[in-house]
């Protein structure tokens, strides 16, 4: 892991970014982003890593809350061969894998092997397929069929790619890899709701996003310097603005209730979605997804 | 001598690694400080769940998403052998809130809210809460100044293995 003191940069940057979009009317025209950082006088500025959910975590919230899956959601591996340079390898390497995600969370398990194997493919010709456990192909083979093992396996293999490619030192590819997956599955997540309607909670989690997007972009920016990851950064940024600038912020104060062994947190200023946010929400993630799979 | 250094430096950088690498896993250890009946306990592990290395008396601090729903149980620790110094953290949210500027405009201001310290209860290396909101939290620990890594490479360094280890499961009742 690195030194990650960067996140002041792209909160400016963000920043910037957003004050450039501003627009909308009434209660939701933001203005500007501020950081408030006299709240708590830091001596030192720490070390900060930004951590960030798997498609798999996503996609098992999803399911759980209700959401049905649809079929032709994930990329076709016939665009396999389209992805002749690193970035679309590398990129898809990640769509691929949210893919695998999706399908073995909502039970799609006869195409699961196919997948797999096209992911295993890739990360050799990637130069990473040591993140793949030499057994792991024997598991899927011995549980094809077994959709909570298959899930575990996917989950499994996301976090031992993840940890492989940081130990060596393989972060341009991991940025484009969480990119690509991000990408993939908030396409799937927005295709899995057909029209809006108000307190759904699929589509609650498509505004959750917004928090993800935030940490997957302070997570990529140590690698800006690359060109590849500098690309998929502005295209992110922009999916940031249409976040921002589409859903509705709601004021609440924070309450804290520390009475039982369980901290519970209640409240607090949060975004809303609404049926604009969703449609340029879904509609920015199709352009985003299109522009790295076709 | 040029190839001394030559020698030298790619040992450094065996060392270097190899430490990293183990420090990677030090988040899987971090249950062991729980007591029986917490680590019987069914949870299953989170992926944001980070492991490092850290020089002794340094703040690290790690930023991850609990989602609305989910009860999460967050535990820190450190590889530092026995009778060491405990690890303090604290559990801090982004607040959120709309200010109007001196122009009338309407900004909205992020701060980092603290919501938990372990110093304010025993030093307890685990703290489980949930959320009503899909929020951003962050996790800041102070690396202990003192104690020894059990990692032979990094036991006579300044340098110890730090791990967030982040657990999640269904909330008794989603949504509230």
């Amino acid at each position: 892991m690195k030194n990650k003191n960067l996140f002041i940069g792209l909160i400016a940057v963000t920043t910037t970014s957003f004050l450039a979009s501003c627009g909308g009317g009434g209660d939701n025209d933001i203005q500007n982003i501020v950081v408030d950082t006299t709240k708590d006088v830091v001596v030192e500025q720490p070390t900060v890593e930004y951590a960030v959910p798997t498609p798999n975590e996503l996609f098992e919230i999803v399911k759980i809350l209700g959401g049905d899956q649809k079929v032709g959601l994930t990329n076709s591996l016939d665009n396999r061969e389209k992805y002749v340079d690193l970035k679309a390898k590398t990129l898809n390497f990640g769509v691929y894998s949210a893919d695998l995600a999706y399908m073995s969370c909502f039970g799609i398990g006869t195409e699961f092997l196919m997948y797999f194997k096209a992911i295993e493919e890739m990360g050799e010709e990637l130069g990473i397929s040591g993140a793949f456990d030499e057994d792991l192909m024997a598991r899927i083979e011995n549980n094809e069929g077994d959709t909570d093992s298959l899930f575990a396996i996917s989950n499994e293999s996301y976090y031992d790619s993840y940890l492989y490619l940081e130990e060596n030192g393989k972060g341009v590819e991991l940025s484009l890899i969480m990119a690509g997956g991000y990408i993939e599955s908030l396409y799937i997540v927005c295709n899995l709701v057909d029209k809006y309607k108000e307190g759904d909670p699929v589509i609650e989690k498509i505004g959750d996003q917004k928090l993800v997007l935030e940490n997957l972009l302070d997570f990529i920016l140590q690698y800006s310097d690359n060109p590849m990851v500098s690309e998929i950064m502005d295209d992110l940024i922009s999916l940031s603005e249409v976040f921002e600038t589409s859903m509705e912020f709601e004021e609440s104060g924070t309450s804290i209730d520390n009475s039982s062994s369980k901290l519970v947190i209640s409240g607090g200023g949060s975004y809303k979605m609404t049926k604009t946010s969703l449609e340029k929400i879904k509609a920015k993630a199709k352009e985003l997804r299109d522009k790295i799979t076709k | 001598m040029k190839r001394a250094i030559i020698l030298g430096t790619i040992l450094a950088v065996v060392v270097a690694l190899q430490a990293y690498s183990q420090c990677q896993k030090t988040h899987y250890f971090c249950t062991a400080q729980l007591s029986k009946e917490e680590q019987a306990e069914f949870w299953n592990l989170n992926n944001q769940s980070q492991s490092a290395t850290f020089a002794k008396g340094q703040v690290y601090e790690m930023s991850f998403i609990a989602y609305k729903g989910y009860d999460y149980r967050i535990s820190v620790c450190t590889d530092i052998v026995a009778g060491g110094d405990k690890v303090s953290f604290e559990l801090l949210q982004d607040e959120v809130i709309r200010v109007k500027d001196e122009y009338g405009n309407t900004n909205i201001k992020k701060t980092k809210e603290s919501i938990y310290k372990n110093k304010d209860d025993g030093l307890k290396p685990m703290l489980t809460f949930t959320t009503e909101k899909t929020k951003k939290f962050y996790v800041k620990v102070d690396v202990p100044t003192s104690g020894e890594s059990k990692d032979k490479a990094l036991g006579k360094t300044d340098n110890v293995c730090v791990g967030d280890h982040l657990e999640h499961k269904e909330a008794a009742a989603l949504g509230f």
